[in-house]
C-alpha cells in the first residue's frame, strides 16, 4: 500500500521534471544551416543588441556561417582580429575547423544545443555556426566595462590595504587568492537565480572550515529557487537562521583582506557576480567590531582602541533613554550642580524632555539619510545645515535645550565608532524602543530593555553558532585575546572557537633569539 | 537544524545558572536578618549557615542522580507511588508559584521605594513578567547564556563598590567574640540557610545537563562563588561600617551602604542604583528560573508536549498573584510561608524520598 502511494508519489515528481524540461528545451544543432539559424533570428529580432552577421566562408564561398554576439558585451578588436579574420582568411575549410589545426586559429570551445548556445551569447561570448557542423562554436571575448579596484567606501581603514572588491567575481576571486596561495582554499562555483544566472562562488579552506556549516549552507544555497539574485542582499534573507531580528546575522565586507583573515579562521565566504560585497559566515558579534587595521596598529593601541568602541556601543544605544529616565524620574542621582545646569537649559522649553529627545534623534536620523543620498559635495552643505544652523537655531527658538543636543551628538558619533555600517544602522533603530521604555519606566524601563536585549541576541544563532559568543558563552581565552583586547599575533596560538574550526592551531610557540 | 545543542547546557553553564538561582531578593535584607540574630558573630553563622547549604545540597542531589534524565515530578512519582508522588509535585509547584509571585511582587515594591514612586504597582510587574517570560519560552539554554552574560556584570562592579567601602571597616563590631553562647549562632546559621532559596534548581534541570555526574560539584561551586563573592562580603562589610546596632533599623543595609559612597567627580551621585541594578538581575534571574522550573513542572506533570505554550499560561497566573500583595508587610508573610516550604522541600521531602527508595528498593537508573 505504501509502496504504492510512494510510486505514485515519484511518478508525481518525474512528470513534473519532464515539463520544465519541455519548457526548458534541448534542441541538438542539426548541422542543417537554415534549421539551426532559425531559433537565433527570433532571439535577435527581440533584443536588438544582439547582432548576427551572416557570413559566406571558404575559397569559393560557398559555406554559410553566422557569427552572433551582443554588441556591448564583446571586444571588437578582438573579435575581428582573432575571429572574423581566421574565418573568412582562404584557407578556412570544415576539415580544419574539424582539427583545429589553423596556426592563428583562436582557442574556442563547442557546444552542441542551441540552448548552451544562447546561454554563451549572454555570457558574453561570440558564437559561430557554420554549416555542416553538429556544433556551434564558442569565442570568449568578453569584455566588461568594469571599475577598476579601488578602495572600499564603506571600511575604510587608514593603515591597511587599499583594496576593495569590484562587481567582476573573476576579479575578486583573484583578490583573494592572491593573499592566500593555499591549494587547500576551495572554491565551489554555483548558479544562483532561475533568470539572472549570477555566479556565486563559496570560498573555504579545507582543514579548517566545518564540514558540518559548508553542508549546511549548500543545503540553504540549493534551496532558493528565485527567478533573479541581483546583490548579497537577496540571498542574506535565503539563508539566514533567522529573518525577525533587527541584527545583521551574516558579516558583509568588501575587503579582501579581511575575507583571506577570517577564511584562515575557518569561516566559509560567498562571493556574488556583480557585487561588490561579500558575505562571510559563520558571524558572531565580535567579528563586527574587529577591522583589518586592528593588527596593523600596535596591539596596546587596538586594544584601547577596541575598548573605546566597547564604551561606545552602550552609548550608541542607551544614553538618549538613560539620560530622559535619569531627567525625568530620578533627578536626585545626578550630582547638584549639573542637575541645576540642565534645568536651567531646559527652562521655558514647550516640550516635555521625551518628545525632545524623541524629536532630535528623528532630525539626526533624517540627516543622515539624507546625507547619504546627496552627492558629497552637498553632503557637506547639508552637514553644516543640519549640525550648526539647526542645532544653534533650535536652541535659540528654544525648542531644545543644549544639554539634549550634546547627548544626540554624543550618540550619534558613538554609534559611528562602530566599524560595521550594517551593525551601526541596526543598532541606531534600538535606540527607540530604548527611549520608550526609559521614558515610561524610567531606570527600571532600561534594565528591561536592558534584559529583552540580551534575551534576544542570545536567542540569535548564525548557522547553528550562538551569534552572542564569546560574551556568552563566556569564552574568557577568545574574549581577553582577540575581542575586548587584542594580545600580540605571536600570542595568538589558537583560532578563535566561535567558528569550529577543525584545526584549531593557528601557530606554534614563537621563540625569540635574545 | 545543524547543531541543535538548545535544550543542553555545559557544565560552566550550569554553575552560573545555580549562582543566579540562589542569588535573589533576599540578598538586600539578609545582612540585616543575620546580624539580628547572631549579632557580632553573624560571620560565623554565614558560613555555617552555608555548610547546611552544602549538606542540603549534596542530599538532594544524591537523589536527583538516581535518576538523571528525570525531574521531579517524575521520580517522585515513581519512588512514593502515584498518589503520594502527585502530592508532593503539587506541593512542589505551589512552592515555586508562591516564591516567584513573592519575587515579582518583592521586586515591583521595591522599585516604587527606590525609582518609580508614582507608577502603579501592576505596571511594574506586568512589564517584568513580560520581559521573563519571553526569556522564558526559549527555554533552558537561552536562560543559562542570558545569566552567563551578566555574571561579570554582576560581580566586578559589585566587587569594586565593596572595595571602596572596604577602608571604613572597623573590626570592633564583630567583637566581642561568641558572647551569648551558640544559639544566636545557629538562629543566624538558619536564617542564612532560608535565604538559600533556589539550590532545588538541580531537581528539575538535571537532564538538561550535558554532566548529569557533576550535578552537585556544579551547585556547590555556584553557591559558594555566590556566598563569597557576594554575600559574605556584603554582609561582613555593611556590619563592619554601621555595626550591629545601628544596621537593624536599616530595611535594606546593602543599598544604605552603597548610598553612603561617593566619588568625587563622577557624573552619578548615588551608587543604589548600581545597587539596585545588580539586584535586579539577581531577583529577576530567579524569576525566570522559578517560573521555568514552574512550567517545566506542570508540562511534565501532565505529560504536554510543549512547555512554550505553558509559559504564556503561567503568566497571567503569576500576574494575577502579584496583584494581591499591596504591601512589603504582607509580602512578608509570604515569605515565611516560602521559607517554611523551601526547608521541606530541600531537606525533608529529599530524605523521605532516598528511605522510601530505599524501602521500597526502587534502584534508580545509575544504580545499574
Amino acid at each position: 500500500m505504501l509502496k504504492k502511494l510512494l510510486n505514485i508519489i515519484k511518478s508525481f515528481k518525474n512528470k513534473k521534471n519532464t515539463d520544465i524540461d519541455k519548457i526548458e528545451g534541448i534542441t541538438p544543432f542539426t548541422g542543417i544551416y537554415s534549421k539551426d539559424i532559425e531559433q537565433f533570428h527570433v532571439f535577435t529580432e527581440h533584443s536588438k543588441d544582439c547582432i548576427l552577421q551572416e557570413l559566406l566562408l571558404g575559397k569559393r564561398k560557398n559555406i554559410k556561417a553566422a557569427l552572433i554576439y551582443i554588441d556591448e558585451m564583446v571586444d571588437k578588436k578582438t573579435l575581428g582580429e582573432q575571429v572574423l579574420r581566421p574565418l573568412i582568411s582562404k584557407n578556412f575549410s570544415l576539415k580544419n575547423i574539424l582539427m583545429a589545426s589553423i596556426a592563428d586559429f583562436p582557442e574556442f570551445e563547442s557546444v552542441s544545443t542551441i540552448e548552451d548556445a544562447l546561454g554563451c551569447i549572454l555570457d558574453g561570448s561570440a558564437v559561430v555556426i557554420v554549416q555542416g557542423l553538429q556544433h556551434a562554436l564558442v569565442f570568449d571575448v568578453l569584455q566588461l566595462k568594469d571599475r577598476q579596484v579601488s578602495e572600499p567606501q564603506m571600511e575604510m581603514v587608514i593603515k591597511g590595504a587599499r583594496e576593495g572588491f569590484v562587481e567582476n567575481i573573476s576579479v575578486n576571486l583573484s583578490l583573494v587568492r592572491r593573499r592566500l596561495k593555499d591549494p587547500n582554499l576551495n572554491v565551489k562555483i554555483l548558479e544562483l537565480g532561475r533568470r539572472s544566472k549570477t555566479k556565486a562562488a563559496i570560498m573555504y579552506i579545507r582543514g579548517i572550515a566545518s564540514n558540518n556549516i559548508l553542508e549546511e549552507l549548500m543545503d540553504r544555497l540549493n534551496k532558493i529557487d528565485v527567478d533573479i539574485i541581483l546583490d548579497t542582499g537577496y540571498i542574506e534573507e535565503y539563508i539566514t537562521d533567522n529573518v525577525y531580528t533587527i541584527f545583521p546575522l551574516l558579516l558583509t565586507t568588501e575587503r579582501p583582506d579581511k575575507i583571506a583573515a577570517c577564511l584562515a579562521e575557518g569561516s566559509i565566504a560567498i562571493i556574488l557576480d556583480g557585487s561588490p560585497i561579500a558575505i562571510l559566515l559563520p558571524a558572531t558579534i565580535n567579528q563586527f567590531y574587529q577591522t583589518p587595521a586592528d593588527y596593523n596598529q600596535i596591539w596596546l593601541v587596538s586594544t584601547l582602541i577596541r575598548i573605546i568602541r566597547l564604551i561606545s556601543l552602550p552609548l550608541a544605544i542607551f544614553l538618549p533613554g538613560f539620560y530622559v529616565a535619569l531627567v525625568s524620574f530620578h533627578p536626585g542621582m545626578l550630582p547638584r550642580d549639573l542637575l541645576l545646569s540642565i534645568m536651567a537649559s531646559r527652562e521655558g522649553l514647550p516640550f516635555p524632555i521625551f518628545v525632545e529627545a524623541f524629536l532630535m534623534i528623528v532630525i539626526i536620523e533624517i540627516l543622515q539619510e539624507a546625507g547619504i543620498r546627496l552627492p558629497s559635495v552637498l553632503g557637506k552643505t547639508i552637514g553644516i545645515v543640519g549640525a550648526l544652523i539647526i542645532g544653534q537655531a533650535a536652541v535659540a527658538a528654544g525648542i531644545t535645550s543644549n544639554i539634549m543636543i550634546i547627548i544626540i551628538a554624543v550618540t550619534t558619533i558613538a554609534s559611528f565608532a562602530t566599524p560595521n555600517y550594517t551593525l551601526e544602522i541596526s543598532l541606531r533603530f534600538l535606540r527607540f524602543g530604548i527611549l520608550f521604555l526609559g521614558t515610561t519606566l524610567g531606570l527600571f524601563g532600561i534594565f528591561i530593555s536592558l534584559s529583552m536585549l540580551i534575551t534576544h541576541i542570545v536567542t540569535l544563532k548564525s548557522f547553528g553558532v550562538n551569534y552572542f559568543s564569546p560574551f556568552s558563552p563566556i569564552r574568557i581565552k577568545d574574549l581577553l585575546s582577540d575581542t575586548v583586547l587584542r594580545i600580540p599575533r605571536t600570542f595568538l596560538l589558537k583560532r578563535p572557537q566561535t567558528d569550529f574550526p577543525k584545526d584549531k592551531t593557528r601557530q606554534k610557540p614563537l621563540r625569540r633569539r635574545d | 537544524m545543524l547543531i541543535s545543542d538548545n535544550d543542553k547546557i555545559s557544565y560552566h553553564q550550569y554553575i552560573v545558572l545555580m549562582f543566579f538561582a540562589i542569588f535573589e531578593v533576599g540578598f538586600m535584607t539578609l545582612p540585616r536578618t543575620v546580624s539580628e540574630k547572631a549579632g557580632p558573630d553573624s560571620w560565623l553563622a554565614l558560613i555555617l549557615g552555608f555548610s547546611m547549604v552544602v549538606i542540603a545540597l549534596f542530599i538532594l542531589t544524591r537523589l536527583s542522580l538516581k535518576f538523571p534524565d528525570k525531574t521531579f515530578v517524575e521520580f517522585s512519582r515513581l519512588i512514593a507511588g502515584n498518589i503520594i508522588g502527585s502530592l508532593l509535585c503539587i506541593f512542589f509547584f505551589l512552592y515555586l508559584y508562591c516564591w516567584s509571585v513573592s519575587l515579582s511582587a518583592y521586586i515591583g515594591n521595591i522599585t516604587r521605594v527606590f525609582l518609580l514612586d508614582k507608577t502603579p504597582l501592576g505596571i511594574i510587574t506586568f512589564t517584568l513578567l513580560v520581559s521573563s517570560t519571553y526569556l522564558i519560552r526559549y527555554g533552558i539554554e537561552p536562560i543559562a547564556r542570558f545569566c552567563e552574560f551578566f555574571l561579570f556584570l554582576t560581580i566586578i562592579p559589585f566587587a569594586l563598590l565593596y572595595l571602596l567601602a572596604g577602608k571604613h571597616v572597623n573590626f570592633g563590631y564583630f567583637k566581642p567574640f561568641f558572647a551569648e553562647g551558640l544559639t544566636p549562632i545557629i538562629d543566624g546559621a538558619i536564617e542564612t540557610f532560608k535565604h538559600a532559596r533556589g539550590i532545588e534548581t538541580p531537581f528539575m534541570i538535571i537532564p538538561f545537563l550535558k554532566t548529569p555526574e557533576k550535578v552537585f560539584k556544579g551547585a556547590a561551586l555556584g553557591d559558594a562563588l555566590y556566598f563569597f563573592l557576594m554575600i559574605y562580603p556584603a554582609t561582613i562589610i555593611t556590619i563592619g561600617v554601621f555595626g550591629t546596632n545601628e544596621i537593624t533599623h536599616f530595611s535594606y543595609p546593602a543599598i544604605v551602604l552603597a548610598k553612603e559612597l561617593e566619588f568625587p567627580g563622577f557624573f552619578i551621585e548615588r551608587f543604589e542604583v548600581l545597587m539596585v541594578f545588580i539586584w535586579y538581575v539577581g531577583g529577576f534571574t530567579s524569576v525566570v528560573i522559578s517560573q521555568y522550573m514552574l512550567s517545566l513542572g506542570i508540562t511534565r506533570f501532565f505529560k504536554l508536549k510543549n512547555t512554550r505554550s505553558m509559559v504564556l499560561f503561567i503568566f497571567p497566573l503569576t500576574y494575577l498573584g502579584t496583584l494581591t500583595f499591596r504591601n512589603i508587610v504582607q509580602l512578608e508573610i509570604l515569605f515565611n510561608i516560602v521559607n517554611n516550604a523551601f526547608i521541606i522541600i530541600v531537606l525533608i521531602i529529599p530524605i523521605f524520598l532516598l528511605i522510601t527508595a530505599r524501602i521500597r528498593n526502587i534502584k534508580g537508573d545509575t544504580d545499574g
